[in-house]
Parts: structure tokens; C-alpha cells; sequence
């Protein structure tokens, strides 16, 4: 951040309160529980009751009360904000990473063209292999947990394939290995599938097909029109990224966490934020992508290509270091998004099981006492909004900071 | 050609989406931690039940045939009229124009699934109408008011306002409302849905004002920033100029500029409304498509969840599909890309 840059949010009122309603909620998460003398967990039924085994009422003992099992609130609290933070932060760069990495990919090399089969078949083993690696999750039998291991070796090759895809894109020499390697990778698995179904039904007519269609693919492949159109469709980079994005937004964004979380069964913090950035770089990606199209016909990248700057250098020094303000910007408002997100899964009950403290589901505990201990409400109810409202007024006025055009 | 070629271009690629969708579900349902057989036989079934079960339901068959099953079973021909009762193979279909949408039978209602989403559509219908009404309401209300004001103390508090509002996430908002309208004032019922007409908008008004102030809200933030754009345009300066009456200035050379990308957002947020607002419905228990996708979830209820996904997400995919049209029809500029 420049000096002006520096200057102008100073000057911005809202921004500064942002900061130090986020200052202080990261205080009182993590650094408030280490003082205080009750435990989130354990019950206090001595202080901790009111009147006819009611919750206790804020009380010099227990400052903002106790909530029904009389657990000291602020104590659960603070614990719950950690958890939220935690979830909010880690998610947060799972889905920036993955989003500004596609979104400035796409960006950068909109009309670039790549090869389609590469792509699809990097995509379309990824999901198969993420299928089974479900369906074998599920599974108590041997040969089944095996195969689901076998799936998580294909996604983490398919993974690489992609990554060798844009290594590709970037480097050209590159190209010509990944070309090799598309080949023995897509025999190996023709050659996996068609043993899979060979096993699993005795069906000539399936098995014939099978072979069939991976032959052919492996004869195209190692065919000598290597660059026919007909053969090899290319697809737009950009094209594909964001393609993949649409279908990944057409899912209602909570729906799709609820139902992922109900199918992984045992959540646990690390699921949580797991599910949560890997469905929300879409918008990141979308925001980069744009300010990546703009940033690359600026005259200074065409000046650094003719001094014989490496396409990974000029994506490195000059494309990431521009989109970095932008960057900084989604990830407060994403924080702000995933605090959101994590209250809403424990409100509806999805979130860590029951002792564990977390803010959206003392929220929704509290909800059905609000006429006998008003408290269980206003005290998450107060917590999250500042939480959410610091962190929202932060990327504003970083916003306004980095991109005076857009205060208005 | 260029709109033809556009409209078939955009449904083809919806149609895609929703094959993709329609994949990923049956994903999310293999996945789940019971046993399909056992759910449908019930808990005191014998084993020899439960495996009769298993083999009716292609359980016991390769995943790949599985979801074949599962994707023919969805979308199937079948007869124009027929008895549920006497084809049982018919039994959970919904039927038009001589294709059957079939899927299947929940674990927990014991009945089709079909069925029971239809049920609950009408109430998802009337709470998103109702709330996008009141949020564009509010929107374009607040919005073109900071505008005017710009760099007032009417538009900072506005626009302060309107930042509380979009962190006020819908469940905090709604317990606050339910609080205030329900339980201090006594003005509003607490939750549900009532009978009749006037039952009916008087227990709608809770979660239709949640949603509608959350997401009016954003469209505030949206509507000044296009406004604040426009009135410095030079074609309004020049209708300034010509001795235009300001709130004409206002209402139709600006507003009406404005409205083509607010549309576009108001939109998107419809379909999203339309697949069921999950949080606020459970907050007021009203019995939309999202409360019913709660209590699936907890339930495990895996043709249920399916249902549910599928329609919110073919509600987005139609939603995304119905704007990109009528941007085309709207603005030429983009027929020609």
C-alpha cells in the first residue's frame, strides 16, 4: 500500500472502525479465553442458576449470564468466535488461492486456445475419481476402500494434469512433455476402466465397447494429425474456466454446503472450511479474471513481452502484484461471507456437534428463551453483526484505498 | 440468426448445466451415510426384506449402472393418464405431455417425492415474490433518494444504513423482527403459515420482510452507485439543459438507464429466492422447499435432497437463463457478440 493509498484510508472514517471492530473481535477470540476463569464446556450450577433453574442472569460471576445448562456465555463466546474465525480465515484462502489462480489464468490468456480433450479429460477423471472416492467412503468392504484409494490417486493426477495445463500455457516447452504425458496417463486409465468393467459384469457387449472406444482414443492420440481441429478441439482457456464456474454457481450455495456436509456425516472444523472455499472461489475467480483482462493490455505488460520478460515472469512480477489490491478486497469480504456461512450451517445444526460452542447455534438456542433470558440472543445476535459489519466497513475502505475511482 | 443462434446456444448450455447438476446429486446421494435399503424396508424389516429391497432398487448393481437407472428413472416415457395405484410402476411420477418425472419416494413421508415438492413450491413462490417485491421496493426507494443527496447527511446515513443491513445476516434480522413484531408489539403471528387469505398474508409478512429488507439492502448499494453514474451523464445534463423537470430527469432518463443491470441482479436473486430461502423458512417455519431441505438433511433423507437440489438449482439455471435473454432483447449491443 502507498503512501496515498495509506493516506486516503486513514481519512475514511467507516474504515477505521472497521479496523477496530476487527482488531477487536481477532482480540477477543483468541486472545480473551486465555484470562478468562470458566470453561465453555462445563456447567456452573452453583452461580450459574437462575430462579427456578432458569439461566442465570448476567451477574458479577458470570458477566453476560449463563444459557440454559448455566455454561458461562461469554466464555462460549469468545470459543465459538475462534471457531468462527478459524473457519473464516482458512476458507477464505483456500478460496482466494483457487480463485485467483483460475481467475487470473482465464484472464491473462482469454483467446488463448488449449487443447479440449486435455482439458476434459483432466476435469472429467477429477470428478469421476472424486465420485468414487465418495462412493467408496461409504463403503465397508475391502476390494471397495480399495478402489477408493485408487480414486484419490486418479484426482491427484488429474489435478496435476490441469496444473500441467497451465505450467503449458505459460511455458511452451512445457507443452510438448504434457502432450507425452496426456498419452501413457490416458492409456493407463483406458486400460484401469476396461479391468474395472471387465470384473464388474461379465457383459461381452460393455467390455466390447469399452476396449473399443479406448482404443480408438489411444489410436488418436498417437495418430500423426496430432493438430487436427476435427480430431483435437481447442477451447478458449477463458471459455472453460468460466464455464466451470457457471455450473458451479448454478448450485443455491448453502444447499450444496448442506448437502456435502451431510454427506461427509463426521463434520469437523476441517470439513467445514474444506467445503466452504472450495465452492466459494467462483466469485473470486470472476473478480480477478476481469481485472487480469484489463491489466494485461496495459502498454507496460506489451513493453516487458518485447524486453523478453518469460511469460511466467510477467505473470509473476506484474500481472499478481496488480491484482493483489483486488485480492485483498475479496478476502475481507469473503471473511466477512464465510462468518456468514459458518453461523448459518450451525443455526440450521450442521455445523460441529452439539458441546462445541459456535455463534449461530447459540443464536438459535437462545432464540426460543428471548422472553426469560434476553441475553442468549443479544449477546451472539451483537457479536456476529460487529464481527460481520467490522469486517465488511474493512474492504470497503481498503476498496476506496486501493481504487479512489470507486469512492464515490 | 444471431438470436436464434444465441437462444439455442443458452438453452443448450442450461440444459448442460442441469445434466452436470443432476450428476452431482446423485453423487451427494450415493454418499450419504445410510443404507437406501434399509431406510425404504423400514427399521424392523427382515433381512431377507431388506435385501428383496436392495435388488428392486439396483442397489446391488455397478455404480455406472446405478446411475443409469437413477438418470432413466428421472425423465422416463410413460402413459398420458394413469392410476397411481393400479401401475405401480407409475407410482411416483408426475406426468405432462407423455413424460414422467419420477423421484422417488421419501425414506421418512412415505410418499412420492414429487409430490411433496409440489406441495411446498406454492409457499417458496409467494415468500420470494413477496420478498423481492419488498426489497426492490426498498431498494430503488433508498437508492435513487441517496443518489439525489449525494454527499449529504441524508446519504451517508443511508448508506451507513444500508451496510448494517447487509451485515445483519437473514437469521439475525429475522429473530429481531420476530422479536419486536411478534412477541413485544403482538402485532404479527410468530411462525407458520395460516388458512385462508388474510391467515395467509399476515404470517407471510415475517419472513417476506426479512428477506425483503436483507436484500433491499444490497439493492440500495447497487441502485445509487448506477444512479450516482447516470446523473453525471452527459445525455442527462443535456435534458437538464432542455428544461426537463427534475423528478423527470430522475424517474425516466436515469432510473430507467439504471434499471437494466439492477433487473439483471433482481433477477438472479428471484431464482435463487425460488429454490427456498432455507434459513429464513426455518426461522419462521414456513413450509417452503427450504424447510423441507432442512429437515431432509437431518433426516438423511436422500430422495428428498435430491428433489430439493434439483429444483433450486434448475430454478438458478432458468433464472440465469430468462435474464441473459431479456439482456439480449434489452440491449442490441450484445445480440451481436
Amino acid at each position: 500500500m502507498d503512501r496515498r493509498a495509506l493516506d486516503r484510508f486513514r481519512r475514511n472514517r467507516g474504515a477505521v472502525v472497521g479496523l477496530w471492530l476487527v482488531l477487536a473481535i481477532v482480540v477477543f477470540s483468541f486472545v480473551v479465553p486465555l484470562f478468562l476463569p470458566h470453561d465453555p464446556l462445563v456447567p456452573d450450577f452453583e452461580h450459574g442458576r437462575g430462579a427456578f433453574g432458569t439461566p442465570g442472569a448476567p451477574s458479577r460471576l458470570h458477566w453476560l449470564g449463563t444459557d440454559t445448562v448455566f455454561r458461562d456465555v461469554l466464555a462460549r463466546l469468545c470459543h465459538g468466535g475462534r471457531l468462527s474465525l478459524e473457519v473464516a480465515f482458512v476458507a477464505t484462502l483456500i478460496s482466494l488461492v483457487l480463485g485467483t489462480a483460475v481467475g487470473v489464468l482465464a484472464g491473462y490468456f482469454k483467446g488463448t486456445r488449449v487443447r479440449l480433450d486435455a482439458l476434459s479429460d483432466g476435469s472429467a477423471l477429477g470428478l469421476a475419481a472424486l465420485a468414487l472416492c465418495g462412493l467408496a467412503a461409504g463403503s465397508r468392504t475391502l476390494p471397495v476402500r480399495a478402489l477408493g484409494l485408487a480414486a484419490w490417486l486418479i484426482a491427484g493426477a488429474a489435478l496435476l494434469r490441469i496444473v500441467f495445463i497451465a505450467e503449458g500455457l505459460v511455458r511452451r516447452r512445457a507443452a510438448a512433455l504434457l502432450d507425452y504425458l496426456d498419452g501413457a496417463f490416458a492409456v493407463a486409465v483406458v486400460a484401469l476402466l476396461a479391468r474395472k468393467r471387465l470384473a464388474a459384469l461379465a457383459e461381452l457387449r460393455t467390455v466390447a465397447v469399452v476396449l473399443g472406444v479406448g482404443v480408438a482414443l489411444a489410436l488418436l492420440r498417437f495418430s500423426s494429425k496430432r493438430e487436427s481441429a476435427l480430431l483435437f478441439p481447442r477451447i478458449d482457456v477463458d471459455d472453460a474456466a468460466m464455464r466451470a464456474v457457471d455450473v458451479l454457481l448454478a448450485f443455491p450455495f448453502l444447499l450444496l454446503i448442506m448437502a456435502l456436509s451431510a454427506a461427509i456425516d463426521r463434520t469437523s472444523e476441517a470439513t467445514i472450511f474444506l467445503v466452504l472455499g472450495l465452492t466459494a472461489w467462483t466469485s473470486a475467480a470472476r473478480i480477478v479474471r476481469s481485472k487480469a483482462l484489463q491489466i494485461r493490455e496495459l502498454e507496460f505488460i506489451t513493453a516487458s513481452r518485447a524486453l523478453g520478460q518469460s511469460t511466467l515472469g510477467i505473470l509473476w512480477r506484474h500481472v499478481l502484484p496488480n491484482v493483489a489490491g483486488v485480492t485483498i478486497v475479496i478476502a475481507t469480504n469473503s471473511v466477512a461471507a464465510m462468518i456468514v456461512a459458518e453461523a448459518a450451517l450451525s443455526f440450521l445444526g450442521l455445523s460441529l456437534p452439539p458441546p462445541a460452542a459456535s455463534w449461530g447455534r447459540m443464536l438459535d438456542e437462545g432464540r426460543t428463551y428471548y422472553a426469560m433470558a434476553p441475553w442468549l440472543l443479544y449477546a451472539p445476535g451483537l457479536v456476529i453483526l460487529f464481527a460481520v459489519l467490522g469486517f465488511n466497513l474493512l474492504g470497503e475502505g481498503l476498496r476506496d484505498a486501493f481504487d479512489p475511482r470507486d469512492a464515490r | 440468426m444471431s438470436v436464434l443462434r444465441l437462444l439455442g446456444k443458452r438453452v443448450a448450455w442450461a440444459a448442460l448445466v442441469v445434466f452436470f447438476v443432476t450428476t452431482t446429486t446423485f453423487v451427494i446421494n450415493r454418499a450419504l451415510p445410510t443404507d437406501a435399503a434399509r431406510m425404504v424396508a423400514g427399521p424392523q424389516a427382515r433381512p431377507a426384506d431388506v435385501a428383496r429391497i436392495r435388488s428392486q432398487l439396483g442397489l446391488d448393481r455397478s455404480v455406472a449402472e446405478q446411475y443409469a437407472l437413477f438418470l432413466k428413472r428421472i425423465v422416463h416415457r410413460g402413459p398420458r393418464v394413469f392410476e397411481p395405484g393400479l401401475t405401480p410402476e407409475h407410482a411416483n411420477c408426475a406426468s405432462a405431455l407423455g413424460l414422467h418425472l419420477d423421484l422417488g419416494r421419501s425414506y421418512q413421508q412415505r410418499r412420492p417425492v414429487v409430490k411433496i415438492l409440489a406441495e411446498r413450491m406454492p409457499y417458496t413462490f409467494v415468500l420470494a415474490l413477496a420478498s423481492v417485491l419488498i426489497s426492490v421496493v426498498i431498494g430503488v426507494g433508498t437508492g435513487v433518494f441517496a443518489a439525489v443527496k449525494r454527499n449529504t447527511a441524508w446519504d451517508s446515513a443511508t448508506v451507513a444504513t444500508a451496510l448494517v443491513g447487509i451485515s445483519a445476516p437473514t437469521f439475525l434480522l429475522g429473530v429481531v423482527l420476530q422479536w419486536l413484531l411478534a412477541y413485544r408489539l403482538q402485532l404479527l403471528p410468530l411462525n407458520g403459515a395460516g388458512e385462508g387469505l388474510f391467515g395467509g398474508l399476515v404470517h407471510l409478512v415475517l419472513p417476506a420482510l426479512t428477506l425483503g429488507i436483507f436484500y433491499g439492502a444490497y439493492y440500495t448499494r447497487l441502485v445509487r452507485g448506477e444512479m450516482i453514474e447516470l446523473l453525471d451523464a452527459d445525455y442527462v445534463r443535456t435534458a437538464r439543459a432542455k428544461g426537463v423537470s427534475p423528478a423527470r430527469v430522475v424517474v425516466v432518463h436515469a432510473l430507467r438507464n439504471a434499471l437494466v443491470p439492477i433487473v439483471t441482479v433482481i433477477g438472479l436473486d428471484l431464482g435463487a429466492l425460488l429454490g427456498g430461502a432455507i434459513i429464513t423458512e426455518q426461522l419462521f417455519s414456513w413450509p417452503g422447499l427450504g424447510l423441507l431441505a432442512v429437515r431432509a438433511m437431518h433426516d438423511r433423507d436422500g430422495p428428498v435432497i435430491v428433489g430439493t437440489v434439483l429444483v433450486a438449482a434448475t430454478a438458478v439455471v432458468l433464472a440465469n437463463l430468462v435474464v441473459d435473454l431479456l439482456y439480449a432483447a434489452l440491449d442490441p449491443r450484445i445480440r451481436s457478440r
